[in-house]
C-alpha cells in the first residue's frame, strides 16, 4: 500500500505545481472590491491593473501556445487607461486566434467568449478574456463511452485534442496483486483519413507485460451509417493467473459502425489469429477439453445499441441536468485451433452498462455506474486455456479500442486479476455472470468553467438563443429537402422568363403612357425589378439562402400575415394587373401577367405544403447531443475533483458447485481526477465468501497520466 | 446593463460572444452564426452575424466567406422590439432571410450594384420576418 501511495504523491504533486498558471491561479485572485454595475469605466477614469486570457483546456500544449499568443497580443493593455474601443479591439484580437485544432469534418463547432472586469479598487480593475472552443460530433457523442469521456477527458468531448500530425504520450501506472506495481504508457500519432491514428501501448511489471500496436481510422458519413471505424492491431501479453501464466500473441483486423437515431445501432466484426499460451497450475487441474498452448484463429461478431437520455429543452441550458447513458451489446466469437474451417469453440458475451448522473448544487453530482455481463462457451472440440473465462479486478475488453467497450470476463474487485479461475472442471470457466456497481459523490471540486461565467444570466440566455437560432438554420435546411420545396423551386426558371416577358411588355406599353398612367407604370415596374433580383439570386443559390430569396417572392409562412415588405409576386399582380392594366388594357402585358400568376399560384401551394413539423423535428434532433454535451462541459465537468466511491460486485464463474459458486466484493475508495494531468482511483474491496487460496480482499488502484507533449 | 455574478458581485461581464459553426452533412457548406453582446460605456450593443462558406470538394479549404452579414439589434427600430429585447434567437424565416436576401444585398452593396442604405434596410429587415 505504501508504494503506490508514494508513487501517487510523486505524480500528483508536480502535476499540481505545474498547474498554477491555469485554473488554480484563478483561486488566488485577491478580492479587493466589487465592480460597480452600470459603470462606464472609461468615463470614470479607470486603468487596467492586470489583463488575463483564460481557456480551460490551456493544459493542452497546442491550446497553451494559442493562449500565450493571445496574452502577448493584449499585454499592452496592462497599466493602460481603460478605453472601450481598445478593450473591444483586444477582445476581437483574442477571439480571432484559432484555439481549436482544425477539424473541418465536425458538424458543430461552438465558440464562447466572455469578457469581464473584476477587482475594481483605486480606479484600477482587472480585465479577463475567457474563451472556450468545442467541436462536438453529434452522433458519436450519443454513445455510452462518449458520455463517460465527457467527465474524464472533457478536452476530447470538446474536440480540443483533435490535433493532427502530432505525437501524444500518455504515461500510466497501477497496482494490483496479480500484476504487482506496473508502469508504462502509450504514444499516439494522429494523421488524416485514410491513414488514421497510430498507437503503441505498453505496460509491464515484474510479473506481466502487455504490448499493443494499432493503426486505426474512422469516417463520418451523411447517410444512415453515421460513423464507421477500422483498426488493425498487434497484441502480445503475458500475465499470471492462479499459479500459472496466460499469454497471447495476436494480429487482428476490426471494423465497427454506428447508425443514426435516438438509440443508435452499432455493429462490427473482427478477425484475429495468433497463439494462446498457458503454463499449468500446480494446484488446479486443466479441464479435459482444454489445451495449454495452441495456435488459433477467430471471428468475432458484435451487435448492440447505445443511447443517452437527458432533458435538453430550453430549461436544461444553464444548469446541470440528470442524465442517463446506456449500452447493450452482444458478441459471439467463433474460434478454431486448427487450420481450415473446423470450429473448436463458440463464445457468447452479453453486456449491459448504465451510468446515471444526478447533479446537485454547483458542479456536484452523484454517479451510479452499473454493469451486468454474462458469458457462455460451447466447447466443440478443444479450447486453449487462455480463451476460457478468468475473473478478477481487471477489466478485459471483448472489442479492441476505446469507442465500444464490452466486458469479456467476470469483473470482481475483491479478487486479484485472473484469480477467479477455479471451477468444478478445473482451471478457467465456461460460463459466468457478473454484476458491478459503483457509487461516487463529487465532494471537493474545481469547475472546468468559472462560476462567474456559468452563473451569468446573459450568458445562459445568449447560449440558449444561439442554440435556437442554429436549430432554425438547420430547420430551413431540412425544409429545402422537402419534395414540395423541390417542386416549388422547379418553377423558378419559368418565373424568371415570365418576369422578363412582363417587363418587356410593360416597357413597350409604357411608351404610350399618359400623365395619368405614368406613375402606374413605375409602380408596376418597381416590384418586377425587385422580384427579378430575388429570382436571379434564388437561382444562383441553394439551401437556406435560396429559401430566404424565394420567401421574399411569396406571401410568407403559412398561418402568418403576409409580409408587407416582401410578397413581390403578389405586389406585381396588384400593381400591374389590378391597377395598371385595369387602366391601359394592354393584351400583351395581361398575357404575361397571367402566365406569371399561374406559376405564382403553384409556388404558393407547394410552399404551404412543405412539412415544417418534420423539418423542425429533424433540426432539433440534430442538436440534442451537442446541446447535452455542451451543457455537461459547462455545468458539470470539473477540472479537479475528489470523490469517495462505494463499490459492490457479484460474480459467478461456472461450472461450479456451491463451494466455488458466487463471490462478492464490497468496499470503497477514493477517485481523484485532475483533468489536465492525472486521474486515479484507489480502493479496497473485501471478499466475504472466499476459497482457502484467496485473500480477504483486494486493493484496486490505477493511475492514468495525461498527454505529456 | 450586464448582469454581475450573483454569487459575489465581483466580476462584471462586459462582453459575450457565442458563435456556432455548422458544417452541412455533405461537408461543402459552412454557416457561422454569431450572437455578440458588447458594452461600450453604458451602452449595450447586440449584434447577430452570419457568414456563409462554400467549397467544391471536401478536400478543399473553405477560404473566405462568400457572404457575411452583421445584423445590429436596435430594439427601437424593429417592430418586434419587445420580443427581440428579451430574446435574440432567430426563427427559421429570419435565419433564411439573413443568409439569403440580407447576405445577397450586402454582397451587392459591396459590388456597387445597390446602395449601402438599401442593403442595410434589407439586413435590418431580418428581425421583422
Amino acid at each position: 500500500m505504501r508504494l503506490p501511495s508514494l508513487a501517487l504523491l510523486l505524480v500528483v504533486c508536480p502535476a499540481l505545481a505545474q498547474d498554477d498558471t491555469t485554473a488554480l491561479a484563478r483561486d488566488r485572485t485577491v478580492v479587493t472590491a466589487a465592480c460597480p454595475s452600470g459603470t462606464d469605466f472609461e468615463a470614470a477614469g479607470y486603468s487596467i491593473r492586470d489583463v488575463r486570457v483564460q481557456n480551460p483546456f490551456e493544459f493542452l500544449p497546442w491550446i497553451g501556445s494559442a493562449v500565450r499568443q493571445a496574452r502577448s497580443q493584449v499585454s499592452h493593455l496592462r497599466g493602460a487607461p481603460y478605453k472601450n474601443q481598445e478593450v473591444t479591439a483586444a477582445e476581437n484580437d483574442v477571439y480571432n486566434i484559432v484555439f481549436l485544432p482544425d477539424a473541418p469534418d465536425e458538424r458543430i463547432i461552438i465558440n464562447l467568449m466572455v469578457t469581464s472586469v473584476e477587482n475594481c479598487s483605486g480606479k484600477q480593475l482587472d480585465l479577463t478574456f475567457w474563451m472556450l472552443s468545442s467541436q462536438i460530433a453529434p452522433v458519436v457523442s450519443s454513445t455510452f463511452e462518449s458520455s463517460v469521456r465527457e467527465e474524464t477527458t472533457p478536452q476530447s468531448s470538446a474536440g480540443a485534442d483533435a490535433v493532427r500530425n502530432k505525437l501524444q504520450i500518455f504515461p500510466s501506472a497501477g497496482y494490483n496483486r496479480t500484476d504487482r506495481l506496473y508502469a508504462g504508457g502509450s504514444a499516439q500519432y494522429s494523421g488524416r483519413f485514410p491513414l488514421g491514428n497510430f498507437r503503441v501501448e505498453g505496460v509491464a511489471s515484474t510479473s506481466m507485460h502487455k504490448i499493443d500496436a494499432a493503426l486505426s481510422g474512422s469516417h463520418d458519413g451523411a447517410g444512415w451509417l453515421a460513423h464507421s471505424q477500422w483498426e488493425l492491431d498487434y497484441q502480445s501479453n503475458s500475465e499470471p493467473s492462479l499459479n500459472s501464466r496466460l499469454g497471447q500473441n495476436l494480429l487482428r483486423a476490426q471494423f465497427s459502425a454506428l447508425s443514426r437515431g435516438p438509440a443508435p445501432l452499432r455493429f462490427g466484426a473482427s478477425l484475429e489469429g495468433g497463439n494462446l499460451q498457458s503454463s499449468s497450475s500446480a494446484g488446479v487441474p486443466m479441464p479435459v477439453d482444454t489445451v495449454g498452448a495452441s495456435g488459433y484463429g477467430s471471428l468475432k461478431l458484435f451487435l448492440g445499441t447505445t443511447g443517452r437520455w437527458q432533458k435538453t429543452d430550453n430549461s436544461s441550458l444553464g444548469k446541470a441536468m440528470p442524465f442517463d447513458t446506456f449500452a447493450g451489446s452482444y458478441g459471439v466469437e467463433l474460434g478454431s485451433t486448427t487450420a481450415g474451417s473446423s470450429l473448436s469453440w463458440v463464445k457468447h458475451i452479453a453486456d449491459f452498462a448504465n451510468d446515471l448522473t444526478l447533479p446537485f448544487g454547483d458542479h456536484r453530482c452523484i454517479e451510479l455506474e452499473s454493469r451486468l455481463t454474462a458469458g457462455f462457451i460451447q466447447v466443440r472440440t478443444v479450447i486453449p486455456l487462455a480463451a476460457r473465462f478468468f475473473g478478477g479486478n481487471r477489466f478485459t475488453p471483448f472489442i479492441a479500442g476505446d469507442d465500444w467497450i464490452v466486458s469479456s470476463q467476470p469483473f470482481i474487485r475483491s479478487i486479484p486479476a485472473n484469480r477467479l479461475a477455479t471451477t468444478s472442471e478445473g482451471l478457467g470457466g465456461t460460463r459466468f455472470v457478473s454484476f458491478n456497481s459503483t457509487v461516487s459523490l463529487a465532494t471537493w471540486r474545481f469547475p472546468l468553467v468559472p462560476s462567474e461565467v456559468t452563473n451569468n444570466q446573459d450568458f445562459r440566455q445568449q447560449l440558449s438563443d444561439a442554440f435556437d437560432t442554429i436549430i432554425s438554420t438547420l430547420d430551413v435546411g431540412y425544409r429545402t429537402k422537402d419534395k414540395h420545396y423541390i417542386a416549388m423551386v422547379s418553377n423558378l426558371p419559368g418565373v424568371q422568363s415570365d418576369l422578363k416577358a412582363l417587363k418587356e411588355a410593360v416597357e413597350i406599353s409604357q411608351t404610350t403612357a399618359t400623365p395619368q398612367t405614368a406613375s402606374l407604370y413605375k409602380q408596376c415596374l418597381s416590384p418586377i425589378g425587385r422580384a427579378t433580383v430575388r429570382v436571379n439570386a434564388a437561382l444562383q443559390n441553394n439551401g437556406q439562402p435560396q429559401y430566404g430569396e424565394v420567401s421574399e417572392l411569396l406571401q410568407g409562412e403559412p398561418g402568418q400575415p403576409p409580409d408587407p415588405r416582401a410578397n413581390w409576386l403578389n405586389k406585381i399582380h396588384q400593381a400591374c394587373v389590378n391597377e395598371l392594366n385595369a387602366q391601359v388594357q394592354d393584351a400583351t402585358s395581361a398575357g404575361a401577367a397571367r402566365d406569371l400568376d399561374a406559376l405564382h399560384s403553384r409556388m404558393e401551394t407547394e410552399f404551404a405544403a412543405i412539412d415544417r413539423t418534420a423539418a423542425a423535428r429533424q433540426a432539433k434532433a440534430d442538436m440534442v447531443y451537442p446541446k447535452a454535451t455542451l451543457n455537461t462541459l459547462l455545468y458539470q465537468v470539473n477540472l479537479f475533483s475528489l470523490s469517495p466511491v462505494l463499490v459492490f460486485d457479484v460474480a459467478h464463474l461456472g461450472p461450479a458447485n456451491s463451494d466455488l459458486g458466487t463471490r462478492y466484493a464490497a468496499g470503497g475508495g477514493l477517485r481523484a481526477a485532475l483533468v489536465s494531468h492525472v486521474e486515479f482511483t484507489l480502493g479496497y474491496a473485501a471478499n466475504p465468501k472466499r476459497l482457502s487460496n484467496e485473500g480477504k480482499g483486494a486493493m484496486f488502484f490505477s493511475i492514468q497520466l495525461k498527454n505529456l507533449f | 446593463m450586464s448582469a454581475a455574478d450573483p454569487s459575489g458581485m465581483q466580476r462584471i461581464v462586459i462582453g459575450i460572444k457565442v458563435h456556432f459553426v455548422l458544417n452541412t452533412v455533405d461537408g461543402l457548406r459552412r454557416v457561422i452564426f454569431g450572437l455578440e453582446k458588447d458594452t461600450q460605456g453604458t451602452t449595450i450593443k447586440w449584434t447577430i452575424n452570419f457568414q456563409l462558406f462554400e467549397r467544391q470538394k471536401k478536400t478543399d479549404p473553405f477560404g473566405d466567406a462568400i457572404v457575411a452579414v452583421d445584423v445590429e439589434v436596435d430594439t427601437a427600430l424593429n417592430q418586434k422590439a419587445d420580443k427581440t429585447a428579451q430574446s435574440k434567437k432567430l426563427t427559421p424565416p429570419q435565419s433564411a432571410h439573413a443568409l439569403g436576401p440580407a447576405a445577397d444585398d450586402a454582397k451587392a452593396a459591396n459590388a456597387g450594384d445597390i446602395s449601402q442604405d438599401d442593403a442595410n434596410d434589407t439586413i435590418q429587415d431580418t428581425l421583422n420576418k
